[in-house]
């Protein structure tokens, strides 16, 4: 695949193309895909720079660094802070994630419909679901070797009668490297980096990387130029003239990037989250945690209270920091007895809203303040992940909670998580954020028309999460995907 | 970075590292390294979030002085850990955010460290891909 380095354009330059897409993860690289596909120039603007396969069996801090969005260190302000984390680099976040790649839930769909959404009924989306199925390989993995979590996750459930599933991954031939959060260093995870990139380059499309898209020059109601800081250090410009615009810099960086160049109505005000709370789990024996992937199973039985359950990937170092807010005495007692060890989440859909403003100061400022529903949905669901986590063989238990320290019955749970808590003390972090520029029915108060193009503007079009209706509740990759699949495919039959 | 930051960096690292009996030699370089990456990461924070972590840094490493005693960095090591403990609870002036991002950024340093794999026997590695 060739990739053009912004960092080695040493002058000024202008280019043109029938259509910019500017962002490089799940949905700009599927409109980029299809775009050229279908015969237009297409160009690709990205912000972080090209990482292969080979370059991701490095060390964990210093990969995050080189991966992720301010190395991981992107906060969603409010009470408590949230640590938000999103992908920076070719392939956006899909280059990070633990490749789950679920449909959008039946009554997701169907609240979606009702809200006067066109084009999403089951006939309009199962094809597409298909098709992305098919071109990133989603299939559920062979568990046999390895994934010994999720295993013990299985069994808990099992015990309990709780409904659990096989995840379907984005993977072809998973070795079990358990290093999907930094990049899969065996290249089967099927992200945008090795599947429609490459896909979308072979068409024509040129890729740029380290360009960061910077000013939208308006002329009436189109976006007739876009300039994106490119150079060793970002000082010089390239001016990328396009007939239409898809942006694709995910839900905090679309909707500022809009607002900073006074651009659509009703941007950045809907902004939804999915929470992770961490758990970690001691066995009190030997379970060999190492060989694995984020998670092959997953608890489904309360997916009508907005949550699930699922394992997380596993190294010393991801146990470390996910205890470090027990202490210093905590984190060197588990390490030592790592091979006990195991982390799990709940991940709960937010029940309000946040917004993305401008700090004013070069950079969003994402805002998010917790509901009563929220503070009962995340403390419901520690519940039961405490209740699984003992049911599948735990000695004791870690909640995310500051200061709560080794639980080690179900009945001390209970009473810490009974007695309420103050939300300061809880330790919650954010990968899923969402709908800040969401698609609305005809006449509806939406950043987007039903398609995905920004109202009140002709030639641009929102390629990314923040389009979505509202929080999916399940990882969002493969909504993302099948909606700007859907919307190109309009775009491609309606364009003049 | 300002070196008075570097130097409370320094010193708050070394508070709050985990002890798992590292051989005394691999203990300092455990300490640096890690101090090292926790430095850089704050310096390489964007101006919007570099600013408060460093004036906390700063009103942490003076904290000490309101309750009579000598400014943080020059505490011995064990009043040192009891600031640290003490502070990670003052959400008053965001104390305990500061002490979760050293915390983190730490931890996470550490645990990465080879010399830390090695003393806790981790030697599991990922295939490597030459494709792409």
């Amino acid at each position: 695949m060739h990739v053009i380095d912004g960092k080695d354009i040493h002058t000024d330059a202008r280019i043109e193309a029938d259509a910019l897409v500017i962002g490089s993860g799940a949905g700009g690289a599927t409109a980029a895909k299809l775009l050229a596909e279908a015969g237009l120039d297409v160009v690709v603007i990205e912000e972080g720079a090209h990482r292969r396969s080979e370059d991701f069996h490095g060390s964990i801090p210093h990969l995050m660094h080189e991966l992720y969005r301010d190395g991981g260190l992107t906060p969603i302000y409010g009470k408590p802070n949230i640590a938000f984390a999103e992908g920076c680099c070719l392939g956006g976040s899909t280059t990070i994630n633990g490749a789950l790649c679920w449909r959008t839930p039946p009554h997701i769909l169907r609240q979606w419909r009702e809200q006067g959404l066109p084009a999403m009924g089951d006939d309009d989306l199962d094809h597409i679901f298909a098709a992305i199925e098919n071109d990133l390989s989603i299939s559920v993995q062979d568990t046999i070797s390895g994934n010994s979590i999720s295993r013990r996750l299985e069994a808990g459930s099992e015990e309990l009668g709780w409904a659990w599933e096989p995840v379907p991954r984005a993977q072809r031939d998973c070795r079990n490297s358990n290093r999907c959060p930094t990049g899969c260093p065996t290249g089967a995870k099927q992200s945008m980096l090795v599947t429609y990139l490459p896909q979308a380059a072979q068409q024509g499309a040129r890729l740029y990387t380290n360009a960061r898209a910077h000013a939208l020059q308006r002329d009436g109601d189109r976006v007739s130029h876009v300039i994106a800081k490119v150079g060793p250090a970002g000082e010089r410009t390239l001016t990328i003239k396009a007939r239409d615009v898809f942006m694709a810099c995910g839900t905090v960086q679309t909707p500022w990037l809009l607002r900073r160049n006074k651009i659509g109505a009703h941007v950045g005000k809907t902004l939804g989250i999915h929470f992770n709370c961490k758990a970690v789990a001691d066995f009190g024996e030997d379970i060999s945690p190492a060989p694995g992937t984020m998670m092959t199973a997953q608890v489904k039985e309360f997916a009508d209270q907005d949550f699930y359950l699922g394992g997380s990937n596993f190294d010393p170092t991801y146990l470390a920091v996910t205890l470090a807010q027990h202490g210093r005495d905590t984190v060197a007692a588990m390490v030592r007895h790592w091979n006990r060890c195991a982390v799990y989440l709940s991940q709960v859909k937010c029940s309000g809203l946040g917004r993305i403003v401008d700090s004013r100061m070069g950079r969003p400022l994402p805002l998010y303040t917790l509901t009563r529903e929220d503070e009962t949905a995340i403390r419901d669901s520690m519940l039961r992940l405490a209740e699984l986590l003992f049911a599948a063989g735990a000695s004791a238990i870690y909640l995310p909670l500051s200061g709560s320290g080794r639980l080690d019955s179900l009945a001390k749970a209970h009473a810490l998580l009974d007695a309420g808590f103050d939300t300061a003390r809880l330790d919650v972090l954010s990968v899923h954020a969402m709908s800040a520029c969401r698609m609305g029915a005809d006449g509806a108060a939406a950043a987007c028309d039903g398609f995905g193009r920004l109202q009140g503007m002709r030639n641009v079009h929102l390629c990314d999460a923040s389009i979505l209706p509202g929080p999916t509740g399940v990882n969002p990759q493969v909504t993302i995907m099948a909606l700007v699949y859907r919307n190109i495919l309009h775009y491609l039959d309606n364009r003049g | 970075m300002i070196s008075f930051t570097r130097t409370t960096i320094v010193s708050l690292v070394e508070a709050l590292l985990p002890d798992i009996s590292l051989d005394p030699q691999y203990k300092q370089v455990v300490a640096a390294d890690t101090a090292a990456f926790v430095t850089d990461s704050i310096g390489s924070m964007v101006f919007f979030l570099r600013i408060p972590v460093s004036i906390l840094l700063l009103l942490f490493e003076l904290s000490p002085l309101l309750l009579g005693r000598r400014r943080f960095s020059c505490l011995n090591a064990s009043a040192q850990q009891h600031h640290c403990d003490r502070a990670g609870k003052w959400s008053l002036v965001k104390f305990n955010d500061l002490m979760k991002l050293v915390g983190s950024l730490s931890t996470l340093a550490w645990a990465d460290h080879r010399l830390v794999r090695e003393t806790i026997g981790f030697n599991w590695s990922p295939e490597v891909s030459q494709e792409c």
